[in-house]
């Protein structure tokens, strides 16, 4: 039986290594992806990954268990990445060298200007659209994570969407 | 021309729509609807071309970290996990193992991963057998608790993390011992060969607990023996002792029973499960898992097992967490978490009775619970009893119209009223606390019409009773008249109800407040019936439930049980 989020966090508060270690393996690739798909910058991306698990590592008690700890590593990460992209050299650099990762060969060019479109909206929409596609959030758990209320999370989604597709099909900028 | 014209969207389905439909979310009868609809819709179709691409995004390969990254997390979660540990203690171990120890004490024998010999700390008087150490093979190091080690680069597939070490180097005389794989089906009456590592013999085909609540296999009334797997593979099942102390197993979960003498061993390899034990102070109760036991004395607690550790979560009384490392005391409300190499960890505060409601609502019922028949009371006239429709025995109630009664007050009979009738009940607590009250109403009717105020009907229906403990202040009992939540009304039906104080909403438990182990009188007078020869309004009451559990709610089938 795989031991909830929860149970496990209660280990890794006695000092658990191998608990510690089951988090981080079962969310390392999301939060990476996340922080990602929100900087659009590998090296943005890693700081925020590496803070998001050293600030919950070392502030292990203040998660409050009630079984949401992905909404709650998000809410690090999200913070974090905002945090980074308001300094405007980082976001920058971003912009120079923005570049798909791992996207297969053949799909390059398409997602290529998909991603790009996507690091071309605002971050408060952004990061609906990256909690909402990668991750699979509902959109009232997405509410959670940015502090916003499940109508405004869904609305901005509508937003960040219809921008998107006008990017895509003129090629403009959204 | 509206917006949407004009931005080129159709207004019928929204783009968020359009892509949980590309990503497969959108419910099928809505995919199907949204299909229809983009054939005949140019704007949908193009709105489907361009977010295919967005949709993509998801598909591509999640991004991993760099090594530097990765390294650095793993350094950091290293090093938290040594600031959190608690100092190693292996002379516990060597504690354990003095023959002065406990006055009980057992070996348990785990399957593969683990050792076990747990000692109570509680009880020390007399002398304990050696504990056992078993392993069925060298245990290799986990891989984040060892000393630390060069940077391995992180793999694309982590291997799943081996067990952890025993803190303890085993003993060299037990043989192996099979892996604990739970029994893919659990023989029901014949006992498995035991392992050969078992310390002392087990007299064979000693019944330890009979089936309460049936699931898969398993019947009402079937034995369990001592050493016989029980595996629960769907819903709950509920095994009680002779003592009457109700193991409930959630799906998935394995335990194997082993009695020694008046001592009871439930012992899990896998899944959950939550007790409710009497246990007599001569006689111990303990769940053991891999990563440690749980001692009780009279109590209501959960235990989780998976392979990391162990999870105790207690609801009432106390428990002793122990394993090889160290022990903890878990009080009510607390959890705790164990694992084979750390000492049990600081409990913390939880909701426990939360955590245990798949068990509550499977019929574990509350240890000290206490089931009075109204009809069995010490009558006062015109208090009485009978049989009516869907009563549990005989119900009484108060054969009397109050409003000619001398201490009516237009709505009630006062506290110093004598006529009313009562019935008085001696009860023997057996622990000191706080106790709650309930009682299973049935109220023929509203009363609504038979009081005026300046010409307009009295909310006041005959719905209620007093209800006090030796003589002392008297609490409205029942009074109850909807749950807004279930609709469910508080009239012409048989409901569980206590606390007078909500008419409307949830019926709860009367609070009795703190009361001494002992005897008690509780005596329920007539508050409002009203009871003639063409009128049938006075309240009904057949059984009482006396409780120390606060969020208990009791069901008919608890008490028939």
């Amino acid at each position: 039986m795989e031991q909830s989020d929860d149970d496990l966090v209660a280990l890794a508060r006695t000092g658990s290594a191998s608990a510690m270690e089951t988090l981080y393996r079962r969310y390392r690739d999301r939060i990476m992806t996340f922080a990602f798909r929100m900087t659009g910058d590998r090296a943005l991306a890693e700081d925020v990954f590496q803070n998001t698990f050293v600030y919950f590592y070392e502030h292990l008690e203040k998660y409050d268990a009630q079984g949401k700890l992905a909404a709650y590593l998000f809410r690090i990460a999200r913070s974090l990445a905002l945090d980074g992209l308001k300094d405007g050299r980082r976001d920058r650099q971003a912009m120079a060298r923005r570049e798909p990762v791992e996207a297969a060969a053949e799909e390059a060019i398409p997602i290529d200007k998909a991603q790009k479109a996507l690091q071309e909206l605002a971050p408060q929409l952004r990061e609906i659209v990256t909690l909402r596609l990668f991750d699979g959030l509902d959109y009232g758990r997405i509410g959670e994570v940015v502090g916003i209320s499940e109508a405004t999370a869904r609305s901005r989604m509508r937003y960040a969407l219809e921008a998107l597709r006008e990017a895509l099909k003129t090629g403009r900028q959204p | 021309m509206t917006w949407e014209e004009k931005s080129g969207m159709c207004g019928q389905w929204g783009q968020e729509q359009i892509l949980d439909h590309l990503q497969g979310r959108l419910p099928a009868a809505e995919s199907d609807r949204f299909r229809a609809h983009a054939a005949s819709c140019s704007d949908c179709r193009a709105s489907i071309e361009e977010l295919t691409l967005v949709a993509g995004l998801a598909t591509a390969a999640p991004v991993r970290p760099g090594r530097e990254a990765e390294a650095a997390v793993l350094a950091v979660l290293r090093r938290e996990a040594a600031r959190r540990k608690p100092p190693t203690r292996r002379r516990l171990r060597r504690v354990a193992g003095t023959p002065d120890s406990a006055a009980w004490a057992w070996v348990l024998v785990g399957a593969a991963v683990f050792m076990v010999a747990l000692v109570s700390a509680i009880v020390s008087s007399a002398p304990a057998p050696k504990p056992a150490v078993v392993r069925s093979e060298p245990t290799p190091p986990p891989p984040v608790e060892d000393p630390p080690r060069p940077q391995a680069p992180p793999s694309v597939t982590p291997p799943k993390p081996p067990p952890e070490p025993f803190l303890v180097p085993p003993k060299p005389e037990p043989p192996p011992v099979e892996p604990p794989k739970p029994l893919p089906t659990p023989p029901p009456v014949e006992p498995p060969p035991k392992p050969p590592t078992i310390a002392e013999p087990k007299p064979a085909a000693v019944e330890i607990a009979r089936v309460v609540r049936a699931s898969g296999r398993y019947a009402i009334g079937d034995k369990i023996l001592a050493g016989d797997p029980v595996q629960c593979s769907t819903g709950v099942l509920i095994l009680e002792t002779a003592d009457k102390s109700q193991v409930a197993l959630k799906a998935g979960t394995t335990v194997t029973g082993e009695a020694q003498g008046d001592h009871l061993t439930f012992r899990i390899t896998d899944g959950e499960l939550a007790c409710s034990v009497k246990t007599r102070p001569e006689r111990r109760f303990v769940v053991a898992a891999a990563h440690g036991s749980v001692t009780v004395k009279g109590t209501i607690f959960g235990v989780r097992v998976a392979s990391l550790g162990a999870v105790v979560t207690v609801a009432k009384g106390r428990v002793e967490a122990r394993n090889d490392v160290g022990a903890q005391e878990v009080g009510s409300g607390e959890r705790c978490s164990m694992s084979r190499s750390t000492s049990p960890g600081r409990p913390e505060a939880v909701n426990a009775d939360k955590l245990l409601t798949w068990a509550y609502d499977a019929g574990l019922p509350s240890p000290g619970t206490m089931w009075i028949l109204a009809g069995s009371g010490d009558l006062q006239a015109p208090m009485t009893r009978a049989r009516i429709a869907g009563s549990i025995g005989e119900a009484i109630h108060a054969a009397v119209d109050s409003r000619t009664l001398p201490g009516w007050n237009g709505r009630f009979l006062a506290s110093n009223a004598k006529e009313g009738g009562w019935a008085t009940f001696t009860v023997d607590l057996p622990e000191a606390g706080t106790w709650h009250l309930w009682g299973r109403f049935f109220n023929p009717g509203s009363g609504s019409q038979l009081w005026k105020q300046d010409g307009e009907p009295k909310d006041n229906d005959p719905n209620s009773f007093f209800v006090s403990v030796d003589g002392g202040k008297e609490f409205v009992f029942g009074n109850h008249k909807l749950d807004p939540e279930t609709k469910a009304s508080g009239y012409r039906r048989w409901y569980w109800g206590g606390d007078g104080t909500i008419e409307v909403g949830r019926p709860g438990a009367l609070p009795l407040g703190t009361l001494s182990k002992g005897r008690h009188t509780i005596r329920i007078r007539n508050r409002d019936a009203v009871e003639t020869s063409s009128l049938h309004l006075a309240p009904r009451l057949d059984v009482l439930c006396l409780t120390p559990d606060r969020d208990y709610r009791p069901r008919d089938e608890d008490f028939r049980k």
